[in-house]
């Protein structure tokens, strides 16, 4: 039971961080991004090649995996963003595809990823390091824990201010209507761009930590599914709330975990996968059908048409 | 050179393939501009009903007509209960594009639920056929005259039937077409039974090739965009030409001169895609619009 | 240039250097030309109406001047300098501002959000400004908050500053528009069609307001189709046809004008221009009521 407790608070820290980065995009600027587990790959892969190949210590690669995400969000962002919503998304699926796809089997690309095979052994450095701070008595699971949670918090404090300020009163416009804000004297594609760009940021972190949690890295782990569970995280908890990543992430976890406590007898362990990922199908039809603002989200704003 | 053709036969059949299906999307996309990401497991679910049909003993081209009609009162079906309904209540294109992907993962792990992780086929696959500048297995040849016969049906349906022009009209101009007198909820419905039926049958000819299992597709769909994409979207017959120029490009991607991984190649399809998108997002056949 | 009644109305100021200049503007869709060679100038601190019959291309050259279309060809310069084919938000900067004939009010956001919106080079607009150093911006934030009170104020919209746009009628949402382009401290203000749709009380407030800014030195230019408005509150008047500007002057002038009559009666039958600004610039008009 204390297994399952902590798996999900861990797995939701990672998601809701996911979330929060989608919450950007999505809740905050109403850009369309199907293509987020993209974020989260190159944030993993990032860190682990440079930790692995390149013997660079944690915190510098840790910013670089960072790094890495901004710049794929930019370059992602510089070509799309001016496509409309049905294209966007479509293109962002596709580019996370791509970048799978490359992982994987691209020429020169799999001497670093090492292809199908994944990279190991770059954590250790990561959890021998919870000695130094003090928090030795943890175990790395729970070490883990405490740490993603914190960043959860930092960055949720920091989008607060970030959208409470000028800055996110921009990125609303946007969301509201783009033509709008450009006829009020400012660049609807510079602020895009810097939503996505942040967003992606945070995904890349999610990225690192999930790359802490499972240990090894392989192409085939950044399915569009993670995105869709992305999707169904911050719709769940209520796109543009500033909770709801955090809430949603928690409540999609403790359910789709839950599933492990159905006996073997009633359904076997390949059919509780297929349960999981119908169950996630279900709920995001659930949520867009019978409450679109999600837990969170406010009713109001959702009733307004545009 | 007798590589590159080879190439282009192949090409050609998974092109054929990729049109039926994308002109079952591009339809509905015209009619209510919904994206449909279930799309993808529309074909799966029509390659599996024709496997229970065969895996009975029928012959596939029997086998076929339950499929096919399943697939059309599966796709009316859910415009009654779900696309209908949401419409009405004034939700956002993007709301029913996150629907359709509830819907995609429902459908596709439903069907891994219940005909297993397994590869099921048709039946085995003969021998290739020599044609001299190319080889191809009779199930390829069934795949591109099939596909071929069901695009100039739809095509034929569009132009010269009373239905197809109405199709056409509410396609490029709603408000027009509804001030016309033409009964848009009806049309709507037609158009769902036309592109549920043509994805049905997709999926058997995307079966025909040999594996059938419950991801087919899934892995098919963003392939079937591009194509969609390519042509210019809503256009039908943009699709038929997109399709067969994604699915040459991928498999001429894999010839040796170039030497893209066979991995990759739909990869090779995406990156068309992006392209088509960025330089005239309008596609092939498409017209320009303003804002 | 435009050399027919350049001197018409040029009892005030008239020898002003204009503060827009449009030359032989062209747009076109998929071949059809939706301005074709437009040419006009704007006096400074007058109304200026711009009329003409569905499919003329009004709203079409207000998107070619204000950035929302590049132009296919001529050259547009506001206030000496040249903003052919800027990009929308740069015009806007520039103190050309317009408004839209579908009103955009930004519907989730709160109506003092809208106005705070608008306000000109907010520090906390940049992202680092705003994460580093949120109280560097407070001041900012206030002073554009008390500007933006007393337009509300002006408007009779300050009750309404906390209720979300989508909340306001018509009407306020035309008044929230021009109120909203006022924060920018602009040269000129393009209304596209201010009084479709609103009722005839904050019609005739809207026209007070614009009036009175007029008399405090704001140029504006309106596409309306009432006439009753065009002839009471503009000065100027111009009158487009087929993409083109057929005659210029004062009300009076314009209104015996047969040229002007013919193009509203040759429009009886331009079915096909209405579609395609229907098409083009969705807009629905009401039908011209000259």
């Amino acid at each position: 039971m204390i297994a399952y407790i902590e798996g999900v608070i861990l797995t939701a820290g990672i998601f809701a961080l996911l979330a929060q980065g989608l919450n950007l995009h999505w809740g905050f600027t109403g850009l369309i991004n199907l293509g987020h587990v993209a974020f989260f790959a190159i944030g993993a892969y990032t860190m682990g090649i440079l930790n692995t190949e390149f013997e660079v210590p944690l915190l510098p690669s840790f910013l670089a995996a960072m790094v890495a995400a901004t710049l794929l969000g930019v370059v992602v962002a510089l070509p799309a963003i001016r496509l409309r919503t049905d294209y966007l998304a479509i293109v962002t699926i596709t580019i996370g595809e791509i970048f799978r796809l490359v992982l994987k089997s691209g020429p020169g690309v799999t001497e670093l990823t090492r292809g199908p095979r994944g990279i190991r052994g770059y954590s250790n450095e990561f959890f021998f390091l919870r000695e130094d701070i003090g928090l030795g008595f943890l175990t790395p699971d729970q070490y883990l824990l405490v740490i993603v949670w914190v960043t959860v918090a930092v960055v949720g404090v920091l989008l607060w201010i970030l959208l409470k300020s000028p800055w996110g009163r921009v990125l609303k416009g946007i969301r509201e209507d783009e033509d709008a804000v450009s006829a009020l004297g400012k660049n609807p594609t510079a602020y895009k761009m810097q939503s996505f760009a942040l967003g992606a940021a945070i995904a890349g972190l999610a990225g690192v930590f999930f790359a802490m949690d499972i240990g090894s890295l392989a192409p085939d782990t950044y399915l569009p599914i993670i995105t869709f569970q992305v999707w169904t995280i911050m719709m769940l908890g209520g796109a543009s709330s500033h909770w709801g990543p955090i809430v949603g992430s928690i409540i999609f976890w403790a359910i789709f975990n839950g599933t492990l406590f159905i006996p073997r007898e009633i359904i076997s362990g390949a059919e509780a996968a297929y349960l999981r990922q119908i169950g996630i199908g279900a709920l995001i039809m659930a949520i867009m059908i019978f409450r679109p603002q999600g837990i969170l989200g406010n009713r109001e704003e959702m009733v307004l048409d545009k | 050179m007798a590589e590159a053709l080879q190439l282009i036969a192949n090409g050609i059949v998974i092109g054929s393939v990729i049109a039926v299906a994308a002109v079952g999307l591009t339809l509905v996309f015209g009619i209510l501009r919904l994206i449909n990401f279930a799309h993808g497991d529309f074909l799966t679910l029509g390659a599996f009903i024709a496997v229970v049909g065969t895996g009975a003993g029928l012959p596939l081209y029997v086998a076929a007509i339950p499929a096919i009609a399943f697939g059309a009162a599966f796709a009316g079906g859910l415009e009654k209960i779900l696309w209908g309904p949401m419409r009405r209540r004034g939700a956002s294109t993007v709301n029913l594009l996150i629907i359709s992907i509830g819907l995609a993962l429902v459908l596709r792990y439903t069907i891994f639920w219940v005909f297993g992780e397994g590869v099921s086929r048709y039946g085995p696959i003969s021998q290739r056929i020599d044609f001299g500048l190319f080889a191809l297995t009779p199930q390829d040849v069934i795949i591109v005259f099939g596909s071929a016969a069901a695009l100039l049906a739809v095509a034929l349906m569009l132009q010269k039937t009373r239905i197809g022009k109405a199709m056409r009209a509410l396609s490029d101009n709603r408000d027009l077409a509804e001030a016309s007198g033409i009964d848009v909820d009806r049309i709507t419905m037609i158009t769902w039974l036309i592109s549920g039926a043509l994805t049905a049958y997709g999926g058997i000819m995307l079966g025909l090739q040999g594996r059938i299992f419950g991801n087919m597709g899934w892995f098919l769909l963003l392939l079937i965009f591009a194509g969609v994409i390519l042509g210019g979207i809503g256009s039908a017959y943009g699709a038929m030409i997109g399709s067969l120029i994604i699915g040459v490009t991928q498999e001429l991607a894999t010839h040796s001169l170039i030497g893209i991984p066979s991995d990759l190649k739909t990869g090779v399809a995406f990156l068309v895609l992006i392209v088509m998108l960025l330089i005239r997002p309008q596609g092939l056949m498409g017209r320009k619009q303003a804002l | 240039m435009t050399s027919e009644n350049g001197k018409a109305d040029g009892n005030a100021g008239g020898n002003a250097a204009p503060i827009l200049v449009a030359e032989d503007v062209r747009l076109s869709f998929g071949g059809v030309a939706a301005v074709d060679g437009a040419s006009l100038e704007v006096e400074p601190g007058k109304i200026t109406a711009l009329i003409g019959p569905n499919g003329a291309g009004k709203t079409s050259f207000f998107n070619a001047v204000t950035g929302f279309y590049k132009p296919d060809g001529g050259s547009i310069s506001f206030d000496g300098g040249k903003i052919t084919g800027k990009s929308p938000h740069a015009i806007a900067r520039r103190g050309l501002v317009r408004t839209f004939q579908l009103t955009k009010s930004l519907a989730r956001m709160t109506v003092l959000d809208n106005m705070m919106l608008a306000a000109p080079n907010q520090t906390g607009e940049k992202i680092f400004t705003a994460w580093i150093a949120p109280w560097v911006i407070r001041k900012q934030e206030r002073a554009s908050r008390e500007k933006a009170m007393e337009l509300l104020e002006l408007f009779n919209l300050i009750e309404k500053k906390d209720d979300y746009a989508a909340t306001l009628s018509g009407g306020q949402r035309k008044l929230l528009e021009l109120a909203r382009a006022l924060m920018m401290e602009p040269r000129m203000i393009l209304l596209d069609e201010p009084m479709a749709g609103v009722n005839p009380t904050l019609g005739a407030s809207l026209l007070e307001h614009v009036g009175q800014l007029r008399d405090e030195g704001m140029t504006f230019v309106l596409v309306e189709h009432d006439m009753d408005v065009v002839m009471n509150v503009s000065e100027h008047v111009i009158v487009m046809a087929n993409g083109k500007v057929i005659t210029q002057g004062s009300p009076d002038e314009v209104r015996s004008n047969q040229e002007v009559i013919d193009a509203y009666l040759g429009a009886g039958g331009g079915a096909v221009d209405e579609a395609i600004e229907e098409t083009f610039d969705g807009e629905k008009d009401p039908g011209a009521n000259g």
